[in-house]
């Protein structure tokens, strides 16, 4: 069976606001909202030509998305915020669309919402050890001290290994896998944003083709290895390539 | 529980497998690894076999767990969770907290190798990449190295040989003799090279190791740090280099582990990890590179398997000798 | 049937806005009062909010000094200086702004704008934190076991008197080394401060040959005394204390060990400790004559800064750099 929750978008979310609990809880609340939104306007749209209800979906999803991640991250409850969070929030918001246009997206509110739900519970789980761990509190209330916290936990390598953890942990609950190789969407922005390393002496311009092309090199590679791994099937293709990429960053902090 | 045959097979390209099994291949690593065992409880003292215990302990709990959960058969018996366990202690000074060792070990069963489905389905090696796990995110409980035969009263710090070389220090106290049988401030397992060499060649006669990579990523670190590493051209310190880190630990046990790739491929991948550790020891920011290297040549091992032609059965084909 | 999947869809949709709205809010009430531990806003160095007027100053030649300049404010008024520094920390060359006063002498604040030093340990010394505790403090500085800088090093100690119970002490900071490295490769240095005629801080410490000292070593328990003794630390400080209160070595009894007894709690061999404030007295007490060649030991009180935790050489760093800003825009200042 496919997977009918933006995995993708959820993907993305995990790895950057999972720092704590509180911005996991609101970006989660805020893509199920946006995908039953799309949703809503794909359904109620859906007897329109293909390619004017593709341009709809998006339109609606985009600009509510950006407004909604805009009000509630700088004015309602406020987090951290410049343009390449709001980018990225951007970008969630496209995956949330290619989600929902799809071709088999789910016909089927239902299933759609009981995944999302399992993922966004994921998503607040991990939120929740990722800042206990990080800075001994939950949901910004100090529980304690203990001499194995650090506040790498909340860094981007370890981003990436919660959420392919928790992805995979979704994707074990509700009994299926990926397909699609679709993993480079989510990883290519987050390494854009968050380089492992500079090279110093070179222009930005290399330095943003290098960060573009190493990760896509890895992750191929990778790839290819794992063709002949025996992998969970909970964990095929994001999942564990997601967990890839933050080993692999772990080593590039050698550079 | 015996394990069996096809559950923890690597599934590889075909090619004839020699008669040993994946647990008599673990225990011999496991039994070369004893003389430095030895050496690090004579030249660290007690608590370096706590280490190695604990790590042990961490590794093959995790295993079990993790498989009980995911309901797949128990591996434990092959002994691949013993040896990881015993080089992550290898790769610790002896002054690490405990709890450490134990993040690092459950770090590398389940994240590194069962979430990827078990010896041979991982890309990265376990061992080295549970050190780096504890570097990056603990780096002050994993630096501080301290003198040999220390007795616990006056346990004295001391930076490493090859912190002391890139911070452009002479080495006056100890002579390369030192280096050699391992009586220098280290990991616990790294500082003797020549209890290494006694287990590795007892690998050898077991025919378990590819001894080629092994020398030809320890020439290529050599031959790049001599060239580089000094302060002119060529005038790189080769027996500090050699001797003074964990280059040896890393060739024998960590290069020609968990790499199921032709035997040429083998070799291009230890001139790339050779390639990079020393690129890391003369420019990069840390004095050693040893993991960093081997795991950055790891990453590259897709292609590398990719680029070699898949041996076709009943042809004979001069390249694919061993694994 | 279609239209009942758009009413459950219609229904989901609402639902999941009221939960949303719910969520938002309620996370909103219980973060209100600050308690945002979680966030992780970015921190922002404490720079002069006013806008300056610089006028650049020559540095060429000035080793370390990148730029400096007199700053005025808006009305034209001189306000101060600024010293761009770079310092080789740990990973790389440390670059600050250092901020004067008018007196080139207080330092208004310090501002990190480049460094290489490891994440999450060296690169805390851009955090307010360290900084802060720069602000308004006179220079040179200098943190706990560092040696001073060259400003107030001092000749080698003069033979010539003793000190007595009458002598006038000199206000100043001295600083006197062993003779040579000890068995154990430590090399040992006292730091004495006399403020009013007396002894107000003594600061024992001693560096093996890796650079480290064993104040540091000991308490991040790399230097182990008896499990459940003071760390060596911690007695330096008791003798430091005990010299301070009787304001001479007196209090300090030495048996043919080279140990005492007259301490609480103190253990460790305490010979050298006594030399050296002995060899301090001296200079203390000569401070004021010239008669030897040796340069008056007077220095502008030295403020002493905390280091970050466990990144001594990136700390280092930032002493270096900010003391040979201070050098120079003294220079300057009194050179002009």
């Amino acid at each position: 069976m496919k997977i009918k929750y933006p995995i993708e978008a959820f993907a993305l979310a995990m790895i950057l606001f999972s720092k704590n609990m509180k911005e996991a809880l609101i970006t989660g609340i805020l893509i199920v909202f946006l995908t039953t939104l799309g949703w809503v306007v794909k359904d109620c749209l859906g007897h329109i030509k293909l390619g004017l209800l593709r341009i709809s979906v998006f339109i609606s999803v985009m600009s509510v998305g950006y407004a909604v991640f805009q009000i509630v991250f700088i004015k309602i409850v406020p987090m951290e915020m410049n343009t390449t969070i709001m980018l990225l929030q951007l970008m969630i918001g496209l995956l949330i669309v290619k989600h929902l246009l799809t071709k088999d997206a789910e016909e089927n509110v239902n299933v759609m919402l009981y995944e999302s739900a399992i993922a966004f519970a994921c998503f607040i789980v991990i939120g929740m050890i990722r800042e206990f761990c990080a800075i001994g509190s939950i949901f910004g209330f100090k529980i304690a001290d203990l001499s194995f916290m650090t506040e790498n936990f909340q860094s981007i390598m370890i981003g990436f290994l919660f959420a392919g953890a928790a992805l995979a942990l979704v994707n074990a609950i509700i009994k299926k896998r990926v397909y699609s190789l679709n993993s480079l969407l989510v990883i290519v922005p987050v390494v854009l944003a968050f380089r492992p390393f500079e090279l110093n002496d070179v222009g930005d311009i290399i330095n943003f083709v290098i960060g573009i092309f190493i990760p896509i090199f890895i992750i191929v590679s990778i790839r290819y290895k794992l063709i002949f791994s025996s992998l969970g099937n909970a964990f095929k293709k994001l999942p564990i390539e997601l967990i890839s990429i933050g080993i692999v960053y772990m080593i590039l902090t050698a550079f | 529980m015996k394990a069996t045959k096809l559950e923890h097979m690597p599934k590889l390209n075909p090619h004839i497998k020699t008669p040993s099994t994946t647990s008599i291949i673990m225990q011999d690593v496991a039994i070369a690894l004893i003389p430095a065992l030895l050496g690090a409880f004579y030249f660290f003292g007690i608590r370096s076999l706590y280490l190695v215990a604990a790590s042990v302990a961490s590794c093959v709990i995790s295993e079990f767990i993790w498989q009980k959960i995911v309901r797949r058969q128990s591996t434990i018996g092959d002994f691949s969770a013993v040896v990881t366990g015993i080089l992550i202690a290898f790769n610790l000074p002896v002054t690490t907290p405990i709890w450490v060792a134990v993040v690092a070990s459950m770090f590398a069963i389940i994240v590194v190798k069962q979430f990827f489905g078990g010896i041979g389905s991982n890309f990265a090696n376990p061992a080295l990449m549970g050190r780096i796990f504890i570097m990056v995110m603990w780096p002050t409980q994993v630096m501080q190295y301290v003198t040999t035969f220390h007795s616990g009263v006056d346990s004295v710090t001391s930076a490493t040989v090859l912190s002391m070389l890139k911070g452009g220090q002479e080495i006056t106290q100890f002579s390369t003799w030192d280096m050699f049988i391992g009586n220098i401030p280290g990991a616990i397992g790294e500082t003797s090279a020549l209890l290494l060499l006694i287990g590795f060649i007892y690998m050898c006669y077991r025919g378990i190791v590819n001894a080629k990579a092994a020398i030809i990523y320890i020439a290529t670190v050599i031959a790049i740090t001599f060239v580089f590493g000094g302060d002119g051209l060529f005038t790189g310190d080769i027996m500090t280099n050699l001797l003074g880190g964990g280059l040896i630990l890393g060739a024998f046990y960590m290069l020609t582990d968990y790499a199921f790739v032709s035997a040429r491929g083998k070799l291009m991948l230890a001139v790339l990890a050779g390639i990079i550790t020393a690129g890391i020891r003369v420019w990069g920011g840390y004095p050693e590179g040893v993991a960093f290297g081997i795991l950055a040549a790891n990453c590259f091992i897709g292609f590398f398997e990719r680029i070699k032609k898949t041996h076709v059965y009943g042809v004979k084909d001069k390249q694919n000798e061993g694994w | 049937m279609k239209k009942d999947n758009r009413i459950t869809g219609l229904i989901a949709l609402a639902v999941v806005t009221i939960l949303a709205f719910v969520i938002i809010f309620a996370t909103k009430e219980v973060t209100k009062d600050g308690n945002d531990g979680a966030t992780t806003t970015t921190t922002e160095n404490t720079t002069p909010a006013i806008e300056y007027d610089l006028e650049d100053i020559d540095v060429a030649g000035a080793e370390g000094i990148q730029a400096a300049a007199k700053l005025s404010d808006k009305a034209g008024e001189f306000v101060g200086y600024v010293v761009t520094a770079s310092q080789a920390g740990y990973g790389g060359d440390i670059i600050m702004d250092v901020y004067f006063d008018t007196d080139a002498t207080t330092i208004t604040s310090v501002v990190v704008k480049e460094h290489k030093e490891t994440a999450n340990l060296g690169s805390k010394i851009e955090e307010p934190e360290f900084l802060n505790q720069f602000n308004g403090i006179t220079a040179p500085v200098y943190f706990e076991g560092m040696e001073l800088p060259e400003e107030s090093e001092t000749e080698d100690p003069v033979e010539a008197s003793n000190p007595t119970d009458s002598t006038v002490l000199v206000d100043g900071i001295y600083k006197v080394e062993a003779d040579a490295v000890d068995d154990k490769g430590y090399l040992y240095m006292l730091t004495m401060v006399v403020e009013n005629g007396a002894i107000t801080s003594v600061v024992w410490d001693s560096m093996n040959q890796a650079g480290e000292y064993k104040s540091y070593l000991s308490s991040v328990g790399k230097y182990v005394m008896v499990e459940g003794n003071p760390t060596w630390k911690e007695q330096a400080d008791a003798l430091a204390a005990n010299v301070i209160e009787n304001q001479s070595t007196e209090g300090i009894v030495l048996n043919d060990q080279g140990k005492s007894d007259s301490v609480a709690g103190v253990s460790i061999t305490v010979s050298n400790f006594v030399d050296l404030v002995e060899k301090g007295l001296v200079l203390a007490s000569n401070g004021a004559t010239t008669e030897t060649a040796g340069a008056v030991t007077e220095s502008p009180a030295a403020t002493k800064v905390d280091a970050v935790t466990y990144a001594t050489i990136s700390s280092k760093g930032m002493i270096n750099g900010i003391n040979n800003a201070y050098n120079f825009i003294k220079g300057y200042a009194s050179g002009k």
